[in-house]
């Protein structure tokens, strides 16, 4: 074992003199980069860096570990590493067998490093059929940046640690309303052309191009402006460059292809990644001043609030600690229902308590932003032979809220509204569009019940460990709920209405009807 | 020896630390309403497009439309 170094299931151990970003290699694949420096935490003994989280659960087995330099590719350590018993390689593939590495995002993903020069020409082929369509039908200024940007004038390939192609667009206005407005509009006229296309914020998207092998690559489109002397590029990329680095619009070489660039492509990678831009950094990821993050966020992301958190947790091996049996207040639910119902079950999670309101005959609809709990339940649906519908419902963006009520209080149906749980997670607009969301999807009857912990459960300890919580005074909820125009026709407190393991919280359930 | 500060300080003193409690108090509730304001950029934007897309076909009385409208719309929700 060299001297200072030591792998091990907790972490890896470096001399504290080592700098720089050191490449972590399985075997011949890269899983993760560090920088001791930035990652790590100094002690007697050198400097120990956590696993990322995305990589723990993938550490099973036995791997032949080496740390190499990213720059001079030194192979400073390589040990056989047993993280747990039994003889088994150590695999990060993902379901098909591709070799996977943590991104800067902390997630594990397919990234260019394993990438055949044959589909190398595809993603190509792709950038330059996407830049085309935002440039020519969408009417965006679009160029290369972030890391397509970097490769191309480091050495004009991509980036073997990136996963995504990135670029951006120069928006012809100033103000966030006005950008928001424009990115919607090309979110639109790229769906219409046929591109499949996600929102990450107000202000950017995620274009999926299949590629011919059966996979996929992800083109990510970053709108940029210029705002109060600042300028400023989603994610959170704030500060001062003036336009003329930027247009007119000059070229850089990418993989042999003349790609549309910024003006002066140093002074936007200097912008972008500080100084000591031209130094490979595979563990770089951004250090955005809290201010510009926050600032960002309330413009651009405040419908995506919390969403990564949810999507995490059902990931995590939490997740297999949620309860797949029904939750007491489903029971309760059911039996104050007169004979089978429609029930839309907001936010559903792993569908539980859908699965069992449907098994007992009612017709259930389940709501949520994110389906990555949703397997948890599969067997019990399939054991019950129960159908229960799907339907992406955000309720901490008001479109989302407007455009699915309406089409549900246009199907003249009476439906009931279940949600238990759901006012712990959400915040003061997330919860005003909650009532927005039933009294228009009940304006011709049923009633909307509510199940949520109140304040004196703050304090108490919780099964789930630290989330984000809102604790509700039921004296509050039922105001708000009249503000809106509903009546509160049942009210209990108390607790053993939702026990989970040793937490026992103080539990509010309200009834409430929106119609006479 | 103990030193001791006359009264007309230590009022001052509590009168300043009165100032610097409410200057905080003040600066807080405006970063509240600073992003209370950012956030209605986006809700603003919403019900804009909401209503640009189907005014008309409501206008019109065309419910074929108004649900084409309503589908469009409905396209361009994250879908997690």
């Amino acid at each position: 074992m060299t001297r200072g170094y030591d792998v091990s299931a907790q972490g890896i151990l470096v001399p504290s003199s080592l700098d720089g970003s050191v490449d972590v290699l399985f075997g011949e694949q890269r899983v993760w980069s560090f920088n001791p420096a930035r990652d790590g935490r100094s002690g007697s003994g050198g400097t120990r860096v956590d696993w990322p989280r995305a990589l723990v659960p993938h550490l099973e087995g036995v791997a032949d570990v080496q740390l190499v330099d990213h720059v001079s590719r030194e192979v400073r350590h390589d040990q056989r590493v047993r993280f747990s018993p039994g003889d088994g390689k150590v695999s990060v593939v993902d379901a098909d067998g591709n070799p996977l590495a943590v991104d800067k995002g902390g997630r594990l993903q397919r990234d260019f490093s394993n990438t055949e020069q044959g589909a190398r020409e595809e993603i190509m082929d792709a950038l330059e059929a996407v830049l085309h369509d935002l440039r020519e039908k969408c009417g965006l200024d679009t160029y290369l940046m972030y890391g397509c940007l970097l490769g191309a004038v480091r050495d004009g390939h991509m980036i073997g640690h990136d996963s995504d192609a990135d670029v951006a667009y120069l928006s012809r206005h100033t103000h966030p309303f006005d950008v928001i407005r424009e990115c919607t509009a090309a979110t639109r006229r790229m769906r219409s052309l046929g591109w499949q296309v996600v929102p990450m914020s107000g202000a950017n998207f995620k274009v999926w191009v299949p590629l011919p092998d059966g996979r996929r690559c992800g083109i990510d489109v970053f709108g940029s402006f210029h705002a109060n002397g600042r300028f400023h590029v989603t994610g959170s990329l704030t500060g001062t460059l003036d336009r003329s680095a930027l247009v007119p619009f000059g070229t850089v070489t990418l993989e042999g292809r003349e790609i549309v660039a910024p003006a002066r492509p140093e002074d936007v990678l200097e912008f972008t990644y500080g100084p000591s831009w031209r130094v490979p950094d595979p563990a770089f990821h951004f250090d955005h001043d809290p201010v510009d993050v926050q600032r960002m966020s309330a413009w651009f992301r405040a419908g995506r609030a919390r969403l990564r958190f949810w999507q995490d947790f059902y990931k995590s091996p939490d997740s297999a600690r949620v309860p797949v049996e029904p939750s007491l207040f489903a029971r309760w639910v059911h039996e104050r229902l007169d004979g089978p119902a429609d029930i839309l079950d907001l936010g559903a999670g792993t569908g539980r308590d859908a699965a069992y309101l449907a098994s007992v005959g009612h017709r259930v609809t389940a709501m949520d932003f994110t389906w990555q709990g949703w397997g948890r339940t599969q067997a019990i649906r399939k054991q019950e032979k129960v159908r229960v519908a799907r339907r992406a419902l955000n309720l901490e963006d008001l479109r989302s809220v407007l455009v699915t009520g309406a089409r549900l209080a246009h199907r003249g149906r009476v439906r009931q509204v279940y949600a238990r749980g759901l006012l712990d997670t959400l915040g003061d607009s997330g919860r005003d569009n909650l009532w927005r969301f039933a009294s228009m999807v009940q304006r011709r009857g049923g009633e909307t019940f509510l199940e949520f912990r109140t304040p004196r459960s703050r304090a108490e300890q919780k099964f789930f460990g630290v989330h984000q919580r809102t604790f509700l005074r039921p004296d509050r909820v039922a105001a708000e709920v009249e503000a809106y125009g509903g009546t509160v026709v049942d009210r209990q407190t108390g607790r053993d209405l939702a026990p989970l393991g040793k937490e026992n919280p103080h539990i509010c359930r309200l009834v409430v009807r929106w119609t006479a | 020896m103990k030193l001791r500060v006359p009264e007309s300080i230590k009022s001052r003193l509590r009168a300043n630390e009165e100032a610097d409690r409410r200057l905080a108090q003040r600066v807080a509730a405006l970063e509240e309403a600073v992003e209370e304001n950012r956030k209605l950029n986006q809700r603003l934007a919403d019900v804009v497009d909401v209503v640009t897309e189907l005014l008309v076909p409501a206008m019109d009385r065309d419910d074929d439309r108004v649900k084409k409208a309503l589908a469009d719309l409905g396209k361009t929700l994250d879908d997690g």
